[in-house]
């Protein structure tokens, strides 16, 4: 693993969390193969990623998903993981990878959509969202800075912005 | 939208001025909104990707529209976002939408369909959907998927795992989830063989054929 902080180019830090290779792309379609290059190893594109909302991926062990699935990269819930175990308990246990023992990429989704979609009271504003928990009721705020600490503590090697997401149908405003 | 860019700009920011916390990198994907809106789609594209990012997701769809509107959405989209970054189109989807959508040039994906729909008794194969809990499964003993990839496929008859289902044990579901997943990392597996060899419209047009059935 190289450490970004010592990468001698002097680009933003956040260029080289991943690297996309394009390999081809198909003459009858818009399909693309490639490969992405992240610091817990290489995935080949296309690909599906299993989803593992609370740090595991319902029903089965994580030996299975590496060996006999053989997923490249996992989700996780941002939303869930914050209401349960807890950022402090992933920073503890030394990042999400560490916690549930998955040492190939991971991805976590940003919250917005959970907040959206599970919590309740939802209220948003140009801050964020404040929403209570679908779990105990427990009011919290999101925020697009919040839902970047969050993300760096959980630790996944991807992580998403914090958007605002829209059902369906929507009216156009 | 607006909002939804506006958090983007401030996303981009703490990240550049944070750290990662445990020795290896991070990176931070922009999503694009929309709604099944053209215009407000590729508007959104356009901001997004004039940020530049290493990759960018797609938002806000397989929420319930239309599967041709989810697919006019992707279209539109893709044809505006980098060509050299990759494209995630979040929440998506059955095994056919994952195929028309990679045609359009979505990289990665994600969805909660193989595995919660594993747990109701559904499989996905390359012949089509089986309901195991269906009584014409109860004297199959038939491997649960012979052309499947998982150690499962061949190892269990679907009789044994619809006995499972029937007497809501554990291990049903366990092994339905093992099925459904390995068939999804199958299917993009494949899918990238045939584009790698060029022929992959070819395949994907018998596959969606196949696929739509019900066993």
């Amino acid at each position: 693993m190289n450490n970004m902080l010592t990468n001698p180019s002097g680009c933003l830090p956040y260029i080289w969390g991943v690297k996309f290779s394009l390999e081809i792309t198909d003459k009858n379609s818009s399909a693309r193969a490639g490969s992405i290059t992240t610091d817990h190893g290489v995935i080949q594109t296309p690909i599906f990623m299993p989803v593992g909302t609370a740090a595991t991926v319902k029903g089965i062990h994580q030996q299975d998903l590496a060996h006999d699935v053989n997923a490249d990269i996992i989700l996780a819930n941002t939303y869930h993981l914050y209401l349960r175990p807890s950022t402090p308990i992933l920073e503890q246990a030394g990042g999400i990878h560490s916690f549930m023992h998955w040492d190939r990429p991971m991805l976590t989704d940003s919250g917005g959509y959970q907040v959206y979609s599970l919590a309740d009271n939802r209220k948003i504003n140009e801050e964020g969202v404040a929403f209570k928990s679908h779990i105990d009721g427990s009011k919290h705020f999101f925020t697009p800075e919040s839902a970047i600490d969050i993300q760096r503590m959980i630790g996944a090697d991807i992580i998403m912005a914090f958007d605002e997401c829209t059902p369906y149908p929507c009216p156009y405003e | 939208m607006h909002l939804t860019h506006r958090w983007l700009i401030r996303c981009q920011e703490r990240f550049a001025q944070s750290e990662p916390k445990y020795g290896y990198n991070q990176t931070l994907f922009p999503i694009v909104q929309g709604s099944v809106y053209t215009d407000l789609r590729q508007q959104s594209a356009e901001f997004i990707a004039k940020t530049d990012a290493p990759g960018n997701a797609i938002g806000g769809l397989s929420v319930g529209e239309p599967a041709e509107e989810m697919y006019a959405m992707a279209d539109a989209v893709c044809k505006i976002l980098p060509q050299n970054k990759p494209r995630y189109l979040m929440g998506v989807g059955t095994p056919i939408n994952i195929l028309e959508n990679i045609a359009l040039g979505i990289d990665m994906f994600d969805c909660v369909m193989p595995t919660r729909n594993a747990r109701n008794g559904m499989l996905f194969t390359s012949e089509g959907t089986i309901n195991i809990k269906n009584k014409k499964w109860e004297n199959d003993f038939s491997p649960i998927d012979a052309n499947g990839t998982s150690f499962v496929d061949g190892y269990y008859s679907k009789a044994y795992l619809r006995h499972l289902f029937s007497a809501n044990e554990l291990l049903g579901k366990q092994l339905a989830t093992l099925h459904n997943l390995s068939f999804y990392l199958w299917l993009v597996r494949e899918a990238r063989k045939h584009i790698l060899a060029g022929d992959f419209v070819t395949w994907k047009n018998i596959m969606v054929r196949q696929m739509d059935k019900r066993l």
